[in-house]
């Protein structure tokens, strides 16, 4: 039986600024919201979002420092639990980063995430509204138009295999913006600082989510 | 491609807007929570705010100010004024805040640019400007354009980039207010010395300038405050103008203006 309002779950690990994913989640469907760090919150929310911005090394100890590591890990893997992860939580989706030494990340996607290497004229950060090539034009992108701006800031990126990449992008070469495997939708890019494409492709994705509860 | 940016400054004096002129001279102009609301939906790339009243009167942010402003704002705000503490970044971030935006007290103590950008990343940390020419190199003045350091302008940015800055706003106390347009001696001073992305400031009078800060600035954003202030679709006008003349924008408003002239004012006619 499908549930009219799903619950979300946005995940406080004392990463960035939770208040933009909030308010454009508000804006954009009617659901039940909590932002937590709390196991139960987890377990009982329909949909879990992992945002993100700062460094990947601080993320994972945040993570761990509050248990929720393996929580997470048990929701997605085990419970296949749909997940949404921005920017730094794209990141934290993959198996390594050379961020700060090399780091382990979840490893729910095979590969890892390296720093741009883009000729000398490509400043980094990667910091702006750049436009995307979408690879599998799914529901995700019902609406939106074709290369679609939305706002990037990092220095660092996702290298994975083709078969998971749904979008990339380009600065000095080609490289991941969005990746779809099973349950985990993962965006480099901002969706809730990317006005109308951003606030449509959150709408898209709830709704998405929506029909399969 | 990755596009310049245009992003209206939004100056704040006892949570009113203000027009700043030269740093001196101050002119009420309206409510923040009103020029935000018009600003995302006449296509400007992301918003400034402000705080000129912080740092003099010792405060930190104002917290309720930014929290409501970030309610509307579906691009990426960056928040300045008496930011001198991780605490305070953490507060801003949590009220809404994309980016934080550090100016005094980047010269008072260089570390906190570093221990901020390990913190919450080099992305989040904009270190904010004001220059003027002193004989004949550029100095960093600091407290609202008060107080000269002495310090070279283009030393100072290659210390930011190496201390962490995510990004450089420059502005001009010369030009603040003068619309004259930017001073591109100084940007492209700016612009060659570091490999972060800069935004110019201050100066700007017509909407051509705009376009002159990317084409012959080299900077990768172009900001301005007062001209954005008085008229409908400014910033709309703005990005068409940006585009006549060869600056890559953003264009995603309904309203384009692709087939217009503009007047002396930078308005479609």
């Amino acid at each position: 039986m499908s549930k009219a309002i799903p619950k979300i779950c946005i995940i406080d690990y004392g990463m960035g600024n939770l208040r933009s994913v909030i308010n454009a989640l508000e804006h954009t469907v009617k659901f039940d919201v909590c932002v937590s760090n709390e196991k139960k919150d987890l377990d009982s929310s329909d949909i879990l979002i992992l945002p993100g911005v700062g460094s990947f090394n601080d993320a994972i100890g945040n993570l761990r420092e509050r248990d929720l590591f393996d929580k997470l890990d048990n929701e997605v893997i085990n419970r296949k639990k749909p997940l949404m992860a921005i920017c730094l939580g794209m990141q934290l989706v993959m198996e390594s980063s050379e961020e700060g030494g090399l780091s382990q990340g979840f490893g729910w996607i095979p590969g890892s995430v390296t720093r741009f290497q883009a000729p000398n004229e490509y400043r980094v950060p990667h910091m702006g509204w750049d436009n995307i090539k979408v690879k599998n034009r799914n529901d995700l992108f019902e609406g939106i138009e074709q290369d679609p701006d939305f706002y990037f800031v990092h220095s660092y990126h996702v290298n994975c295999d083709k078969q998971y990449v749904i979008a990339s992008c380009d600065y000095g070469y080609e490289f991941t913006a969005a990746i779809q495997k099973d349950n985990i939708v993962a965006f480099q890019f901002h969706p809730e600082k990317s006005h109308k494409n951003g606030l449509l492709l959150l709408t898209n994705y709830i709704n998405s989510i929506k029909g399969q509860l | 491609m990755l596009k310049n940016r245009l992003i209206p400054v939004i100056i704040v004096k006892d949570k009113l807007i203000v027009q700043s002129f030269n740093f001196k001279r101050f002119l009420p102009i309206g409510k923040i929570k009103t020029a935000i609301e018009f600003f995302v939906n006449w296509d400007v790339d992301e918003i400034i705010i402000l705080d000129i009243d912080a740092t003099k009167q010792e405060r930190g942010p104002q917290l309720e100010v930014i929290e409501w402003a970030s309610r509307e704002c579906f691009v990426p705000l960056t928040v300045g004024g008496g930011i001198r503490s991780i605490e305070n970044i953490k507060d801003v971030l949590r009220a809404g805040a994309d980016k934080i935006s550090i100016n005094s007290y980047a010269v008072e103590n260089p570390q906190f640019i570093t221990d901020a950008a390990i913190r919450f990343g080099n992305q989040c940390i904009t270190v904010s400007i004001d220059t003027m020419k002193v004989s004949n190199d550029y100095n960093v003045f600091i407290r609202n354009g008060k107080i000269d350091t002495g310090i070279k302008v283009s030393d100072w940015v290659k210390k930011l980039e190496r201390l962490g800055a995510g990004e450089i706003l420059i502005n001009s106390i010369e030009r603040d207010g003068s619309r004259e347009g930017y001073d591109l001696e100084l940007l492209n001073l700016i612009s060659s010395n570091v490999n972060i992305p800069v935004v110019a400031c201050g100066g700007v009078g017509d909407m051509r300038h705009l376009a002159s800060g990317i084409t012959e600035g080299h900077c990768q954003a172009v900001a301005a405050a007062n001209i954005f202030q008085h008229t409908e679709h400014s910033t709309i006008a703005a990005k068409a103008m940006m585009n006549k003349l060869g600056a890559q924008v953003r264009l995603s408003s309904d309203v384009k203006y692709e087939n217009f002239n503009f007047d002396h004012f930078g308005r479609p006619v």
